[in-house]
């Protein structure tokens, strides 16, 4: 009930943290992402830690009010599915697409 | 295939819906279908859609989504198909397919109608929610909701009018009421509404609606009524024949049961209000009396209390709110401060200038309390006066005080007093017995009869309510407004409104409805509510993006869906919570220990902002104490802070209340050193403020107009040091002054001359120092320690004004005082060894200051530490100047920060002596700085060189 999910900015990729705002102080992370946004608009994921389905649900919807124009994640990790359950995902070799 | 637009977007053939995607994609489909059968251009698209992105980019984007959309479309054989027009698409669709077209035609027609409520009715039943409901993130669309809009008012106004042609009055009474709620600035609609209450032979409220709208337009836009809202009212008011209707109705129609009132959230409470305008007219008659809402949380206390301000206001009274109760992030007295503030506005001249200033410089409480009382009286004299306070279980003891006096000296005059406790919390009976029985009027709030319920549920649901649904709503919500409101939000938005689904529904009251409601919501939007929650009122969007790390985009995007959800408002630059049953339930969603760690990160925030204001040391204060766990005795400054603050309003039992609360934080501060020094900052202070609190107690009941200082010399004195010691020294002159200019016992006399002594002395003003010292010797104060420093601080000034012999002898005239009392020596070898510290007599100033220092617990032994180590660094021990620092840091979180600058100059030449220039230097920048901030000045002749000449004019040569 109290997490966010914080971007980190640090150089051309963007680390996403999903945080427990009400965790002791210096509890890690509860999911890592870090995505890089091409010159093309499109957002890759290119560090997914668990829990993925949560991680990626939130990831889609902080990158929506950013600049990507979609977001790009390897399709072999189960998991990554779960999470864009809600999504248009189009699936473009291994990788998943959802436009935004 | 059929398109709503009046609403959230979607489109559906033959009973299936197309899955028309994300927001951009609706978008473009949106502005396809409002534009069927003609040609959208590319760069509209690119316009409306992505203006500020580069055009390769949004074209890119834009051709994916029309591409995904012709997929979608070309699943159902039947649906329109989306061509490539040059310059851009079209969507061959049969344009009375959409609504918004079938919308504007059946307007159009009504317009050249006899009998237009049909086709209106008809055109306003095409309404699903705001047009594009889910789209107004993007411009054409709000722009396209806006003229939409603005279409569907003049349609509900034509609605009215056309009723009131057909002698329909009482509909328009009844949609009339709702209308104007929602467009408070449509002049149409009041008048229809002011017409339709004419007809039905409610005069008073024809012309009171009219009122309302004048009052509304003249505060928030400052504008006059239009010329025919002005001649509808004249009218009304002498009965213009033209008003009646043409031809008048047959029969006079019978209200529907349940509409007693216009306002959906007054349903029921036409007993209420009835006994609300009763109590009005005996007021008006001098017989005032106090209204009592007493009722569990969600019964519509609130309401009820804005609709006795709304009566009492349309009847041209003037009604102040006490705002702040129960936020408890507000200072001592805070709801008789807007009252009074508000009061201020409205009157003319300097009407409140008392009680704006007693409450601003201070004074005596039953001095206070009377101009407050004497102010509100004055303001009933010029307009029947009403005083509202809501949240009254959670006032605080001393505006429950004032309010008990206020009610007890102004029901006979005619004031009205009305007040909301809600049931079932523990001090709502102890708040209700303090205040005069037979003043009481008690107004009924019984739930919701089935009737109402039902009607409630249309309202929220737009529809009437399903067989049966009324009925089991009213079953299992005991008619609470609240938890109708919310049970029928809830399965709206599940989509299952029906009796089986009420009675099924599992939640068994109101706060289960609501945490069901919060689990819809994203989870950072809970979390973000839930800091809003634990903030204990409206919170900035600066402070969440700092509690939770968020930037601001992401909290107002969070933020956003709470909004639609009805769970939180907008608050001035920030957000509340919509009903303190929100703030309770998300409360107990979260852990104690989590609750405990964001308390602590509420704190830090405010703390971050550096200055703080007087709420904000309150919040600071209870988040830190809220945090203990985390925090430990963090809040003991805080709450010592805010109880110096609730006393410059003579709150003295908040002021109490703070000081037990940091006395006990401080009792289990770690380690005994830690507990003993925050504990000595908040005994001294505990000790003038019971002193005091006494004094006002007796002065309250028995009505003693005797001044101040008569009351407690030796409690006037420290109450009035306290005040100063926090930089607020040209404060405590004028009110030693303006009590020397009333008549006062000699003792009294002294004391005030002492007080402004002091102050004048720490200002650095030496010659007005004199002068008030002087005069303090005229007459005994009668209080061994005010004399010890009268003599004292006399010898200070003489040396700073260059008279040693006169200094020499207040000095040995001080030591005389003291005698063989071994606290009031204390206090005389620490003036003696100051006097010798200005003077540079570092071997006479540890001879004075040494046995002082060695009692650390005392405040004149944390002085004299510093006092120790500047003579043993003069004398030459290299460590003495760190050990100085050391001395000052103590000082400086006593609580007692008097001389600072002083102490800092000290500092400065022990480092000076050291051969530590830098560090001197940057003590003497801070001994200015800090005497600017305190108005605490040194004028000690050879620091005021060293401040002036710094480093080099005190180097050892």
């Amino acid at each position: 009930m109290t997490t966010v999910l914080r971007r980190m900015p640090a150089g051309t990729a963007i680390g996403w943290e999903l945080v427990d705002i009400a965790a002791p102080p210096g509890t890690p992370a509860i999911g890592v992402a870090v995505t890089v946004t091409d010159a093309d608009g499109i957002a890759r994921a290119v560090a997914l830690t668990p829990p993925l389905p949560e991680l990626v649900r939130e990831l889609v919807a902080a990158l929506r009010r950013t600049d990507a124009i979609a977001l790009a994640l390897s399709a072999d990790e189960p998991a990554v599915h779960d999470g864009l359950r809600c999504e248009d995902v189009e699936h473009v070799g291994r990788a998943l697409i959802v436009r935004f | 295939m059929r398109v709503v637009l009046l609403g959230p977007v979607s489109a559906e053939s033959r009973g299936v819906s197309f899955r028309l995607g994300g927001l951009k994609q609706r978008a473009v489909f949106a502005l396809l279908a409002l534009n069927a059968r003609r040609v959208v251009p590319l760069d509209r698209f690119v316009d409306e859609l992505w203006s500020e992105e580069p055009p390769s980019r949004a074209t890119l984007g834009l051709q994916s989504y029309v591409s995904r959309l012709r997929r979608v479309l070309a699943a159902d054989p039947e649906a329109p198909r989306l061509l490539t027009q040059p310059p851009g698409w079209t969507l061959d669709l049969d344009p009375a397919a959409v609504d918004v077209t079938r919308f504007e035609e059946l307007i159009a027609r009504a317009r050249k109608s006899a009998d237009a409520r049909e086709l209106l009715s008809e055109a306003l039943g095409l309404w699903h929610g705001e047009p594009l409901a889910d789209l107004q993130a993007v411009p054409f669309a709000r722009e396209e909701a806006a003229r939409l809009g603005e279409l569907r008012l003049g349609a509900e106004e034509m609605l009215l009018e056309a009723a009131l042609v057909t002698g329909d009055a009482e509909t328009v009474v009844a949609a009339g009421g709702r209308f104007v709620a929602a467009n408070p600035f449509r002049e149409r609609g009041w008048r229809a509404l002011a017409l339709g209450l004419y007809r039905t032979g409610r005069q008073s409220e024809a012309l009171a609606a009219l009122a309302r709208l004048r009052r509304g337009l003249a505060d928030e836009l400052g504008l006059d009524p239009a010329e025919e809202t002005r001649a509808l009212e004249a009218g009304i008011l002498r009965h213009d024949p033209a008003l009646a209707p043409a031809p008048p109705p047959a029969v006079e129609l019978s209200r529907p049961a349940g509409a007693e009132t216009d306002d959906l959230l007054l349903l029921g409470r036409a007993a209420a209000i009835a006994a609300i305008d009763r109590t009005r007219q005996a007021a008006r008659a001098g017989r005032g009396a106090l209204l009592v809402l007493e009722a569990s949380a969600g019964a519509g206390k609130t309401t009820l209390l804005t609709a006795a301000a709304e009566r009492v206001a349309a009847a041209g009274g003037h009604v102040v709110h006490g705002s702040g109760v129960g936020t408890a992030v507000m200072p001592a007295l805070w709801p008789w401060v807007t009252i009074v503030r508000e009061l201020a506005a409205r009157l003319p001249g300097d009407i409140a200038g008392p009680a704006l200033e007693l409450m601003e410089t201070g004074g005596s409480q039953t001095r206070l309390f009377r101009s407050i009382v004497d102010l509100m009286l004055a303001a009933h004299r010029r307009a029947p006066l009403m005083v509202v306070l809501d949240d009254l279980q959670w006032i605080d003891p001393d505006s429950l005080t004032l309010l008990a006096l206020a009610v007890d000296q102004l029901v006979g005059h005619g004031v009205l007093f009305a007040v909301a406790v809600r049931s079932g919390e523990p001090s709502s009976g102890a708040v209700l017995a303090t205040l005069r029985r037979d003043a009481v009027v008690r107004l009924p709030l019984p739930g919701l009869g089935v009737d109402d319920v039902g009607e409630v549920v249309r309202r929220v649901s737009g529809r009437p309510p399903g067989a049966g649904v009324a009925e089991a709503l009213h079953r299992r919500t005991e008619g609470n407004p609240l938890f109708v409101g919310e049970l029928t939000r809830l399965l709206v938005s599940e989509q299952r409104l029906d009796a089986a689904a009420v009675r099924e529904a599992l939640p068994s009251g109101v706060e289960e409805v609501l945490r069901r409601r919060l689990d819809r919501l994203p989870r950072q939007t809970v979390a973000l509510l839930t800091v809003v929650a634990l903030a204990g009122g409206p919170v900035q969007v600066d402070t969440l993006a700092a509690v939770t790390g968020l930037d601001a985009d992401a909290v107002l995007d969070a933020c956003e869906s709470a909004l639609l959800a009805e769970l939180l408002v907008e608050d001035g630059p920030g957000f509340a919570l919509r009903h303190d049953l929100v703030r309770q339930t998300l409360e107990r969603g979260v852990s104690q220990a989590r609750r405990v760690r964001l308390h602590a990160r509420l704190a830090d925030t405010l703390r971050s902002r550096g200055v703080l204001s007087p709420e904000d040391v309150v919040a600071v204060a209870r988040h830190l104490a809220l945090a203990e766990p985390v925090a430990g005795a963090a809040a003991v400054p805080y709450l010592a802070a805010a109880a110096d603050d609730a006393l410059t309003r003579n709150a003295y039992r908040e002021a109490e209340r703070l000081l037990e609360q940091a006395l006990e934080l401080a009792g289990r501060a770690d380690g005994q050193a830690e507990r003993a020094r925050l504990a000595r900052s908040v005994r001294s202070r505990l000790a003038v403020v019971r002193v005091w609190s006494d004094g006002t107690r007796s002065e309250v009941t028995g009505g003693d107009d005797q001044p101040d200082p008569a009351e407690s010399t030796a409690g006037w004195v420290n109450a009035l040091v306290t005040r100063g010691v926090s930089g607020r020294y040209g404060e405590v002159v004028a009110i030693a002054e303006r009590a020397l200019a009333t008549p006062l016992a000699p003792a009294a006399v002294a004391a005030a001359h002492f007080v402004a002594g002091w102050a004048q002395t720490v200002r650095g003003r030496l010659d007005e120092a004199a002068e008030h010292l002087r005069a303090a010797e005229d007459h005994d104060v009668g209080v061994p320690a005010i004399r010890v420093a009268a003599a004292a601080y006399a010898a200070i000034v003489a040396h700073c004004q260059g008279d040693e012999a006169a200094a020499d002898r207040a000095d040995r005239l001080a030591r005389d005082r003291a005698g063989d009392d071994d606290t009031l020596t204390m206090e005389a070898d620490l003036y003696a060894a100051w006097l010798r510290a200005m003077r540079g007599d570092a071997e006479g100033c540890l001879e004075r200051a040494a046995a002082c220092a060695r009692d650390q617990d005392s405040p004149f032994g944390i002085h004299a530490q510093v006092l120790v180590a500047w003579a043993e660094a003069m004398g030459g021990d290299p460590d003495a100047s760190d050990r100085a620092d050391e001395a000052y840091a103590r000082v400086a979180a006593s609580g007692v920060p008097l001389f600072v600058p002083f102490y800092l100059l000290l500092c400065a030449e022990a480092h000076a002596r050291a051969g530590h220039a830098d560090r001197a230097g940057k003590l003497i920048a801070e001994a200015s700085a800090r005497s600017a901030v305190l108005g605490d000045v040194c004028r000690a002749p050879r620091l005021v060189k060293l401040g002036a000449n710094g480093v080099q004019g005190s180097r050892k040569p």
